[in-house]
């Protein structure tokens, strides 16, 4: 199993809210 | 001049293994053929509706006029793309993580909010529709009773809004409360399936079917009373007249009260029917866009007749919302197989009870007037 199928796919959906979450912590810093 | 060839065998053993390939050719070619044409649609289109509308390009520097907002294009898309890719994952469309953000961080708080997120709801699920497709997360006759229920509901709902609404937040809370039971319920089973099977993947489920690199749902008997499907190596019978009434009390609930029937629908399947999240997709997804389109009807139709007025959504900002949707969720239909089951419960577990706990705590707070 490559590190895409072990790692990055399955973890996708708490990468993607960490995503989230920092680009929103930005946003308020800039914005608010 | 002559030219030798050399035929040079190399012994299966000793082969080299091909390297991992990142993105499969066949999911590149899905995007360009079919996704990337309609995501520059959709953001042409939002950039074309702003122009047209006010003259101007609206983001970061100029505020959007009816939002009364400023943030970047980009951040609109973005928004779009990860409540889309993680709400997909669970079958729902975006609108549970999309509308408090809008909200909260974005501080769109003024009435367009409410229609411009049922832009972007309508047409976000259509990405995880057309993705799951392909990915044999599809079947149609698991759909159609509950649809058909979905329909139904939508056309009554609108007219019990007096009688509902007229205690709404006691029916929210009753709701809630019903909804915070439920998230437990499925965070906790989460963790037993995991403890008890360990990880399970979509991807094997996948392989004990007839074809290891997509799920097939087959559909062994059908008719008017009963529906039997199969997926790897189970096989499940469910009342077409349970999906019905299922898909009618959901559809009713969810439009009186003006929200979105994912939430309710998708924890109902996982808890009473025992569906695994990859298997549900193929009902769900079917349903939130029946549900979402018959709202647009009632509520553009119907609604006008029973006295309520209509709020014009910011279209542009729905639009660029909606393309980043419509990738989002189609992404999350290529990744979901390679997601463990029991994250997917635990998100779903975390969706549910972010939902009930807003109904729960809402009414609290009024009931202790903060």
């Amino acid at each position: 199993m490559s590190f895409v199928t072990r790692i990055l796919l399955p973890y996708s959906p708490f990468i993607v809210l960490a995503a989230a979450a920092a680009i929103a912590a930005v946003h308020i810093h800039y914005y608010w | 001049m002559s030219v030798k060839s050399l035929d040079i065998t190399v012994d299966s053993a000793f082969k080299p293994t091909p390297p991992p390939v990142l993105i499969p050719a066949s999911v590149i070619r899905e995007f360009l053929r079919q996704q990337l044409p309609i995501l520059i649609t959709l953001i042409t289109l939002g950039f074309a509706v702003a122009w047209l509308q006010y003259g101007y390009i609206p983001g970061g520097d100029r505020p959007f006029p009816l939002a009364g907002i400023e943030v970047p294009v980009w951040h609109i898309i973005w928004v779009g793309v990860w409540t889309g890719f993680t709400m997909a994952l669970v079958g729902e469309a975006s609108g549970i993580f999309a509308l408090p953000y809008t909200i909260s961080i974005l501080r769109f708080v003024n009435a367009h909010v409410s229609p411009t997120m049922l832009v972007l709801t309508c047409i976000n699920p259509i990405g995880a529709l057309m993705g799951f497709r392909r990915s044999g997360q599809w079947n149609l006759n698991l759909a159609a009773a509950v649809c058909l229920g979905g329909v139904a509901g939508g056309l009554i709902g609108p007219f019990l809004r007096a009688s509902v609404l007229s205690n709404a937040e006691t029916f929210r809370f009753a709701i809630g409360l019903m909804l915070t039971f439920v998230a437990l319920h499925l965070s906790y089973h989460a963790v037993v399936d995991y403890m008890r099977h360990g990880r399970v993947l979509g991807v094997d489920i996948a392989a004990k079917g007839k074809r290891p690199d997509k799920i097939s749902i087959e559909t062994i008997a059908f008719s008017f009373f009963w529906i039997q499907i199969r997926w790897g190596s189970e096989t499940r019978r469910y009342s077409n007249i349970a999906l019905f009434l299922t898909g009618l009390g959901v559809g009713i609930i969810a439009s009186a009260l003006g929200v979105g029937g994912g939430f309710l629908l998708v924890p109902i399947f996982a808890v009473f029917y025992r569906l695994p999240v990859y298997i549900m997709v193929a009902a769900t997804i079917p349903f939130v866009i029946t549900l979402s389109f018959t709202g647009l009807v009632t509520y553009s139709t119907i609604l006008p007749l029973l006295g309520g007025t209509a709020i014009q959504p910011e279209w542009s900002f729905g639009l660029f919302a909606a393309a980043g949707g419509m990738f989002g969720a189609w992404s999350a239909s290529k990744v979901q197989l390679f997601v463990p089951s029991h994250f997917l419960n635990l998100m779903l577990g975390g969706v549910t009870a972010i939902a009930g706990m807003y109904y729960v705590v809402h009414y609290l707070a009024l009931l202790l007037k903060l």
